[in-house]
């Protein structure tokens, strides 16, 4: 089990990110990679883990899990060969658990990052050409596993890229607000 | 029995994120019902949100509900990353953050101490989940001063405390302290209660004190107000138990001056099964009831090894009193005892005449014809040469139904109404217990007249055989 050491995001700023993408009211947050490595963890075909910096849900019904990987880049770094990987990673462990559970997890993954890669590549990020590219770069990750492309395009669909800015973090609602909010939310039957 | 602490790992201990929330809830809620059985804990669904708690509790504060929401949180230095020292600055929030970690590094708990230190005013709690284990400990004897120390954490805590915080909380655990003892336990429920939990347990630590000491003062406990569910359910059945306790009556009614009728109706499961006769001989001065019902006592009252001591219970969810032939019960609310058409045999007006010396008779029910007194209770006149001349003119076997009699005077004054078809007294507003029992007794069961020395035992719990029976046993006079 090894965490993505790069460029990693101090406890505070995951609780940060946490909040911003808890402020939205679409997702809840359980653990931070701080809190538990394990709980974070999801698993390749070819057994390796990788822990994440988030695992949550989607407050949506039936509720989604999520993991979230949050990066504090000040520079375009090693980003976007690490952004690769995370696709990877995200396309396999669903491979795994399918395989595993009998069932897809459902699970959407997100890139969180403070700045911008692979600007050339930007509008192609996310699509099945791309994604077949990680996961043939990472091959290692499947254990000798074929391709699947329909569920390439499936993971693609489920996967998010935010790049944000701290004063778009600072501008969520804060946590009497949104104390406030969520109590509207319940009342009007949007939330339960 | 596996501790607290036992149960959140082993609650945790699953792959799926959810679930372990869900798992780590129930038992949250569980250990929060244990320490303060007046509170329901509800789970919101979320775990370890940044806004949403995981819980909330809800209790009754009177007629209006208060709460507090619980958020859980994996560390305490998870809790403070996501800002939750933040509320200490704010006196209005209440939240308690409960770290569900088995140990915390000692420069988070240094942290924690200084954020709360610096914010004397906030009644936000910050604890872990090895403090609360600690509170929880079982313990050889209960104690009501650890007892309403554990019961006021969840409503009342604030600032921080962890284990080391907690063996001060604790110390009355199994004995009584003094000395040091006393004071670290003293300064430890000062800084880590509201103000009004810290009466309360004060409270109870003189109450306590004062109930084993030789020569009690009632002027140390003696104050207004009246005990909570919880000090009620800690205190009252350890003081009618302890071995020891002091016979005192000035002790015993400044403990039920605490305590109404209504409250003891409330929480009827607490005195079930306990001898109450100290608390209530002394209560029946002071508690007020709207209600008296009168029965004949068991059927084995004609064994030879029948108890006839006169004794105070709750039975039946209401309080009763057993003296003589009779078995008395009372109600403050009318919808506890109810009338139910029992058709009873009326009185012979005749029968009734040394029952009545002494009483002003306001009312009686001749058989459907109410001749009442034009006044109010206080200067009524009495009634009963009226009602001589109307019997006089009728059959020497003319029954009533009910008579109604004036007692006290100012906002003592009530009217009783002895009802010979329910077998009950009501009385107009409320009266004390004692004046209903009296009542009860004289008029309502003067088929069978209770001694006087039984009524003096079970009004004052002291067995005499020298007793004025016009002092103890007979009506009030104004």
């Amino acid at each position: 089990v090894g965490k993505e050491t790069s460029q990693r995001l101090g406890i505070e700023g995951v609780q940060e990110i946490k909040e911003w993408l808890e402020a939205t009211t679409r997702f809840a947050f359980t653990y931070t990679v701080y809190d538990s490595e394990p709980m974070c963890t999801v698993i390749c075909q070819n057994g390796d883990a990788k822990a994440l910096d988030l695992e949550g849900n989607t407050t949506s019904n039936p509720k989604r899990p999520i993991s979230v990987e949050c990066k504090k880049y000040s520079t375009v770094g090693d980003q976007a060969s690490e952004f690769r990987k995370f696709l990877a990673i995200a396309y396999s462990s669903t491979a795994k658990a399918i395989a595993e559970k009998g069932g897809d997890w459902q699970r959407e993954f997100m890139w969180v990052t403070y700045h911008p890669f692979a600007q050339t590549n930007w509008k192609n990020l996310l699509t099945l050409s791309y994604m077949k590219g990680c996961v043939e770069e990472h091959k290692a990750l499947l254990g000798g596993e074929a391709i699947d492309d329909d569920l390439l395009s499936t993971v693609a669909s489920r996967t998010w890229v935010m790049v944000v800015q701290q004063r778009q973090v600072g501008i969520r609602l804060s946590k009497d607000e949104l104390a406030v909010v969520n109590t509207a939310l319940v009342h009007g039957g949007f939330q339960k | 029995v596996t501790t607290f602490a036992e149960q959140i790992a082993a609650a945790l201990d699953i792959d799926d994120a959810v679930a372990a929330g869900e798992r780590v809830h129930r038992v949250v809620m569980d250990e929060i019902v244990d320490l303060d059985p007046s509170v329901k804990p509800t789970a919101t669904g979320y775990f370890n949100h940044s806004y949403v708690p995981d819980l909330v509790v809800e209790w009754k504060e009177g007629s209006k509900t208060a709460s507090r929401p619980i958020y859980l949180r994996h560390s305490l230095r998870s809790s403070r990353a996501s800002g939750d020292l933040e509320n200490l600055a704010h006196a209005d929030k209440s939240g308690l953050f409960l770290s569900l970690s088995p140990e915390e590094p000692e420069d988070e708990t240094r942290l924690a101490r200084r954020a709360v230190e610096i914010n004397a005013q906030s009644r936000t709690l910050i604890t872990t989940v090895p403090a609360i284990d600690e509170l929880s400990k079982p313990v050889g004897a209960p104690d009501p001063v650890l007892g309403i120390v554990k019961a006021s954490v969840v409503r009342s805590a604030k600032g921080f405390f962890v284990e080391d915080d907690v063996e001060k909380l604790v110390l009355p655990r199994d004995r009584r302290i003094e000395g040091a003892d006393l004071e670290a336990f003293s300064s430890t429920v000062a800084a880590s209660f509201s103000e009004e939990a810290v009466f309360k347990i004060n409270r109870v630590v003189r109450i306590v004190e004062q109930a084993l000491s030789d020569n009690p003062d009632a002027g140390q406990i003696l104050e207004s107000g009246s005990l909570s569910q919880s000090e009620i359910r800690e205190l009252v059945p350890y003081l009618l138990g302890l071995d020891g306790v002091t016979q005192s009556r000035d002790f015993w009614l400044s403990v039920a001056r605490l305590i109404s009728l209504e409250e003891i109706e409330r929480q009827w499961g607490t005195f079930a099964e306990l001898d109450l006769t100290p608390l209530a001989s002394a209560g029946s001065s002071v508690w007020r009831a709207t209600r008296a019902q009168l029965a004949l006592r068991a059927d084995s009252i004609d064994d030879d090894d029948f108890d006839m001591t006169p004794k105070w219970a709750v039975t039946g969810r209401t309080l009763s009193a057993e003296v003589g032939n009779w078995l008395l019960t009372f109600a403050y609310a009318g919808t506890k005892i109810k009338t139910a058409g029992r058709a009873s045999t009326p009185a012979r007006w005749t029968d009734l005449q040394a029952a009545l010396a002494g009483y002003t008779v306001t009312a009686v029910d001749l058989s459907g014809v109410v001749t009442q007194s034009a006044y109010g209770a206080v200067e009524a006149a009495d009634m009963k040469s009226r009602v001589d001349a109307f019997i006089e003119g009728a059959d020497d076997s003319f029954h009533i139904p009910s008579v109604t009699v004036a007692t006290g005077a100012g906002d003592d004054a009530a009217v009783l109404k002895a009802d010979f078809t329910e077998m009950m007294v009501l009385a107009t507003p409320s009266t004390t217990v004692d004046n209903l029992t009296k009542v009860a007794l004289n008029v309502l069961g003067y088929r069978y007249p209770t001694d006087v020395k039984d009524v003096h035992e079970l009004l004052t719990a002291v067995r005499t055989d020298d007793v004025d029976a016009t002092d103890d046993a007979g009506p009030e006079r104004d």
